[in-house]
């Protein structure tokens, strides 16, 4: 589904030029649920814009679904870390924005898109909040109504840019339980940036870990542990906490000459 | 933790808190004359000046139409060029640049050394009036929305390319919108100088308005006149200004609750 070879990117900062990827050979399967890991400055978020055509690689190529990314697509959908939401629209229109901005569609689709947004927010467990304002709704509520906008369209690929860093850790764990559920329900391509090193093994059928300047790709660690995960109740804790423990040890390697964070460049 | 109270939280209270405090400010002004027995030619007291609007309640509240109507007219002028403009500027740096100082050094000249200049290329007409105040609150607009564009957050701006949003999506699904409070700032300093800018061009070649009542009785002598027709001007201003607050009350619920 997605292919990056040999993709590298070189930001010209006012410090000089910085190299914030380097030789990223990476393929995600149909339906595969990746994690990238790393610490502040490896480049993740960077990567995540190179795959979501809002940034263009220095070097290498971005293929989704076969084609060379150029601009960003309509099957692939952008979670931010912070909610994103427009203030002054509702919940129920927050989640048609993309079927808005998107004039392909007609009034019998956008009925059926409206549709598909109410069961979005049911599944979520919003019914009833769809008049509400943004302001209205505690973080996590917000969250889930931004996860239900990347949903509005049955993307491919989604793409998570530490979705859940900003909630508390009770929220957390209650969204990425929601998160597997819908991914087991769709079979979407998720590529999840995160610096938890639990959320990533939670979540992931593979995870990425990356090092920082110029974020390298250190190794590629698959887990095979059963799904549903939980770090709640009927926990994974032993299984989740062999592999964090790998991952720990792997991200610790290479902290020697980490002075100054630079990265996490956010524009085009 | 403050206390809360019925002055400070109830709509009653806003509405009647005001009040009070323009009635304390007259009841002020009359004792003022009363006790210190002031000529009313110097200062009238306020009996006479409401005694003074129902002698010609009729032609007064014309003159009030003449000024209201420039008012509006170049209120509105100034929001048509003002957005485009600040969009413009927001666009791009090199004509941001390239404009900021002219903007700057018209709106530093001081408006009453145009006025007689107005008179001179449009005439006695209404023209130099509407441009008079287009000119006077053109700056707030353009200087509030531009800003207001400006803030939108870099997150909501990245979420819109990232849906493949045009440019004119971007402007007045994203921008525009987002800017709308700062723009409704904008709009209320600039109606008090639009009201100023109307009554300056009317003390300057005009045969009707406020401006030109007030002018006339200096002239005459006639004091009681000129502060009936600046009591109007004061309530246009004061209706306008909070016209607009309840306009924006309206239009933009989601801005009240933000901090």
């Amino acid at each position: 589904m997605i292919r990056l070879d040999g993709v590298g990117q070189v930001f010209d900062g006012r410090e000089g030029r910085v190299t914030a990827l380097e030789e990223i050979d990476l393929h995600v399967g149909d339906g595969e649920f990746v994690t990238l890991i790393g610490r502040s400055g490896c480049g993740k978020s960077t990567l995540l814009r190179l795959i979501a055509g809002l940034l263009a690689p220095t070097s290498g190529t971005v293929q989704v679904a076969g084609e060379p990314v150029t601009r960003p697509r309509r099957d692939v959908s952008f979670m931010f870390q912070r909610p994103a939401l427009l203030p002054w629209r509702s919940v129920l229109s927050n989640v048609m924005l993309p079927v808005e901005i998107d004039r392909g569609t007609g009034d019998r689709g956008k009925a059926a898109y409206r549709d598909r947004a109410h069961q979005l927010l049911e599944l979520v467990g919003l019914q009833g909040f769809e008049r509400r304002l943004p302001h209205e709704l505690s973080g996590g509520m917000q969250q889930r109504v931004s996860l239900c906008r990347s949903l509005i369209r049955d993307p491919q690929v989604m793409l998570m840019d530490e979705p859940f860093s900003a909630l508390d850790a009770l929220t957390r764990t209650e969204l990425s339980e929601e998160l597997q559920r819908i991914k087991m329900e769709l079979s979407t391509t998720i590529v999840f940036v995160t610096h938890s090193i639990e959320e990533a093994v939670v979540l992931a059928d593979r995870v990425v870990v990356l090092t920082p300047r110029p974020g390298r790709m250190r190794e590629v660690v698959d887990i095979d542990i059963p799904r549903p995960r939980s770090l709640g109740q009927d926990a994974h804790v032993t299984e989740v906490a062999a592999i964090s423990a790998r991952l720990h040890a792997l991200l610790a390697e290479k902290s020697a000459g980490d002075v100054r964070p630079v990265d996490e460049v956010r524009s085009r | 933790m403050r206390k809360r109270s019925w002055l400070t939280d109830s709509t009653g209270a806003a509405v009647l808190l005001p009040v009070i405090g323009l009635a304390a400010a007259v009841a002020l002004w009359w004792g003022a004359t009363v006790v210190f027995s002031i000529e009313p030619y110097l200062l009238p007291t306020p009996g006479d000046v409401v005694v003074k609007f129902f002698d010609q309640p009729g032609s007064l509240l014309e003159e009030t139409g003449t000024s209201l109507l420039e008012t509006m007219e170049g209120f509105l002028l100034a929001i048509v060029i003002g957005i485009p403009i600040a969009l413009v500027i927001v666009r791009s740096t090199i004509l941001e640049r390239l404009v900021y100082p002219l903007l700057l050094m018209v709106n530093s000249i001081p408006k009453v050394a145009i006025a007689p200049l107005l008179v001179v290329w449009m005439g006695f007409g209404q023209w130099p009036k509407v441009v008079m105040v287009l000119l006077m609150c053109f700056f707030p607009i353009v200087i509030s929305t531009a800003q207001g564009m400006k803030s939108t957050p870099s997150e909501l701006v990245e979420l819109m390319r990232s849906l493949n949003a045009s440019r004119a999506q971007e402007f007045f699904k994203l921008r525009l919108r987002y800017a709308m409070p700062q723009i409704f700032t904008g709009f209320k300093v600039a109606i008090s100088l639009a009201v100023i800018g109307a009554v300056i061009s009317e003390f300057v070649g005009a045969t009707k308005g406020l401006g030109y009542v007030i002018q006339q009785s200096g002239a005459s002598a006639d004091t009681t006149l000129a502060f009936a027709a600046i009591a109007l001007l004061s309530i246009m201003s004061i209706v306008l200004f909070y016209g607009l607050v309840l306009l924006e009350h309206l239009l933009l619920p989601w801005a009240r609750e933000r901090t």
